[in-house]
């Protein structure tokens, strides 16, 4: 099947690269873990630096590869097992079951009003809750639901309640096996678990919380409806402190590495702070050098001059918390000089990492030193990876924005599509975008 | 004997809102569950089937609070409750995505919540 | 102190007996017509099956000044409608819970299986449950 492509990972760039590879006339098989497409765009409320509405973007892409006549959709489902032979990728593709009929499903959420079982959902960085039976959010793609095994007591409610009999507790895992002639890892990361490096014991304090679980309370649809509060008291916190660079450290070096995003999303969140509570205080710590890079010099500026934000280079020693909850941050200046201020919030501007994948020894690819897949390539493009016929974009490369992302996946589809025509026989037909 | 009928006071209210609990849904499944349906994890379902009954009691006491003195903030309701802000902001974000209770803007630094109808 | 003594043997209490219709309904009869006798305190509510009470009859019995709820029900296997005993069973954990939870003495609530032929047991009970709740005191909530 030398005119099959697999894209691995169904956020920014697996959505970008499949689109664009099944435009070309390919087949597509798009493969997804989690139940619905979107990645981690789909977790964001504004985006910078337009503070666009992240799944007003989004969403239409998602729906789009659901319904792409070139592209077979799999979520919830993992590539478990790469062979080459010849020209050939052979896949094996594990299905999870997810207890419901995707296609009787209609996504109506009668079920899950009335699963008893509450589970502090991932989604939502575990401020929100779901169900047993659930979608991960709203405008999940597909819109179908998904019973966790772990937390499900099989009492049989939500197969009472569904008029669309869709559920059905026999499903088995299915293994399908596909054949691909070039794969597209997009597998994303993951956002750096503070816990760690836990020096500062920052799991140990209710207002102390990550970039993400920022970005939950900031959006609309999240656990509180984009009212930003202090998970120890629900009060509305007024003096808020940023911590950069919260990343792992380099084991070769030492050093640790630059996320490239992280500066920029803790200004955009303390844009969005500021237009929330205008009367808040809010500072930005940074160990390293704000990243620099032009598209944004206008916007570091722009959150220093009209919104009032503080940014002091200055390197974190220790958080103390006080009986109020609040915070106690102890920095060292530049100059030397220890600095102590008190917070209401503290936020962890977390780096990315790699997400774990299990096909990565299957497909033998080569690592870079942060564990991101590694571009052999000699251009800038980054995407060819040590194993002919294979390439990478996104976040899955090396941590970098969504703009650069969908670039990086353009350029994966381009390549990966030359890579199928020489292959030969490639009768394919692309599809006119009117 | 003022303490001791503030005490009364508060336990009734606490037994109104079992009362309450025992009347949702939710609690009432989960207690017939063992007679319908596919087989139960006995030792999953009396840890889940404890929480969800302790939840549906504190979650009708902070409604009952609210339904009786009117919009109240976190705080007021931690009071009221006897349950530490941890908690109840637990159960409001609960409440809040089914529908139950909503924001009604702000008082002493933090957000009122009302019920909704 | 003395107070308190004569107010607890002032003390009558009042307990609420859940009996069902086919067994232990049958068995209060007999003690009756065996002139078994037993205390007063007690007020039966026959019920068609122990499985017919539904949770929030107990706690409103206690809200509204039961000093003791004691529920009786054929022994296990010999439901006349087969399930409802087990029924009651699993009910009777949760409430227990639930009464910890608020802070009345679990103790209160009690329940046992009496077969319609357990006359003289049925007054036996009844007599132990008295003598207990009398030495337990006033449920909280009683109402003056």
């Amino acid at each position: 099947m030398k005119s099959v492509g697999l894209v691995v990972g169904a956020g920014v760039a697996g959505i970008q690269a499949a689109i664009r590879l099944a435009d070309q006339g390919f087949t597509v098989y798009l493969v997804e873990k989690n139940p619905s497409v979107g990645g981690r765009v789909a977790q964001l409320s504004k985006t910078y630096p337009e503070l666009d509405c992240a799944s007003h973007t989004w969403t239409p892409r998602m729906i789009e590869v659901s319904k792409h006549p070139n592209i077979k959709l799999l979520t919830y489902s993992e590539v478990k097992d790469v062979r080459r032979q010849g020209d050939i990728f052979k896949v094996k593709i594990l299905k999870k079951p997810r207890f419901v009929d995707e296609n009787k499903c209609t996504g109506c959420g009668v079920c899950a009003q009335h699963c008893p079982v509450e589970i502090a959902n991932d989604f939502d960085e575990r401020i929100g809750v779901r169900n047993a039976i659930y979608v991960p959010f709203p405008n999940a793609v597909p819109q179908a639901y998904t019973i966790d095994r772990e937390h499900c007591l099989k009492c049989g409610l939500c197969q009472n309640v569904c008029m669309s009999k869709a559920v059905d507790f026999q499903q088995r895992p299915e293994t399908i096996e596909v054949e691909a002639g070039a794969i597209i890892v997009a597998s994303g990361f993951n956002p750096f678990d503070p816990r760690k490096h836990d020096e500062y014991n920052f799991s140990r304090y209710d207002n102390v919380v990550t970039g993400l679980t920022l970005e939950r309370l900031l959006s609309l649809s999240g656990p509180t409806g984009g009212h930003v509060l202090r998970l120890s008291d629900g009060k509305i916190p007024k003096r808020i402190a940023f911590i950069q660079c919260v990343s792992p450290g380099n084991p070769k070096s030492g050093k640790i590495y630059c996320s490239e995003v992280c500066c920029m999303y803790a200004t955009k969140q303390a844009e969005l702070l500021k237009e929330l509570i205008p009367d808040a205080d809010i500072n930005i710590y940074y160990a390293e050098p704000l990243v620099n890079d032009e598209r944004f010099e206008e916007y570091y500026k722009k959150a220093r001059t009209e919104y009032g934000i503080k940014y002091s280079k200055a390197r974190l020693t220790e958080v103390v918390e006080k009986p109020t909850h609040n915070l106690l941050i102890r920095t060292v200046s530049e100059s030397g000089k220890p600095i102590e201020h008190e917070a209401d919030m503290v936020v962890l501007s977390t780096g990315l990492v790699p997400s774990a994948s299990d096909f990565v020894d299957a497909l033998r690819l080569k690592l870079d030193d942060g564990g991101f897949f590694e571009a052999v390539d000699s251009d800038s493009n980054s995407i060819q990876t040590s194993t002919e016929g294979v390439f990478v974009a996104g976040a899955a490369e090396g941590p970098k924005d969504i703009a650069k992302s969908v670039k990086q996946a353009d350029a994966a589809a381009l390549k990966a599509s030359a890579y199928l025509r020489k292959l030969g026989e490639a009768k394919t037909t692309p599809i006119r975008r009117s | 004997m003022i303490g001791g009928l503030s005490e009364k006071k508060k336990l009734a209210k606490k037994t109104d809102a079992a009362i309450e609990a025992f009347k949702t849904e939710r609690l009432r499944w989960v207690l017939g569950i063992s007679q319908v349906g596919p087989k139960v994890d006995e030792q999953k379902y009396k840890a889940v089937s404890s929480k969800i009954m302790k939840d549906e009691i504190d979650r009708q006491m902070i409604i009952g609070e609210i339904k009786e003195k009117g919009p109240r903030t976190i705080k007021e309701l931690s009071e009221a409750t006897k349950l530490n802000t941890k908690e109840v902001l637990r159960h409001i974000i609960a409440l809040r995505k089914i529908g139950t209770i909503s924001e009604a803007g702000e008082k002493d630094g933090g957000y009122l919540y009302k019920a909704s109808e | 102190m003395e107070e308190a003594k004569l107010e607890q043997r002032q003390f009558e209490p009042v307990i609420l007996a859940f009996c069902c219709n086919w067994c232990s309904y049958a068995g209060a009869d007999l003690a009756g017509t065996s002139r078994f006798e037993y205390p007063t305190n007690v007020r039966i509510i026959r019920v068609m099956c122990s499985g017919r009470i539904d949770p929030t009859f107990i706690l409103s019995a206690f809200r509204w000044g039961a000093d003791g709820v004691l529920i009786t029900g054929c022994h296990p296997g010999d439901c006349h409608y087969v399930q409802g005993n087990y029924m009651m069973e699993r009910r009777f954990a949760f409430l227990k819970e639930a009464m910890n939870q608020l802070g009345i003495e679990p103790e209160r609530l009690r329940l046992e299986w009496i077969s319609a032929g357990e006359g003289e047991k049925f007054a036996a009970l009844i007599r132990d449950t008295t003598q207990r709740i009398k030495q337990m005191g006033p449920n909280p909530l009683k109402t003056a």
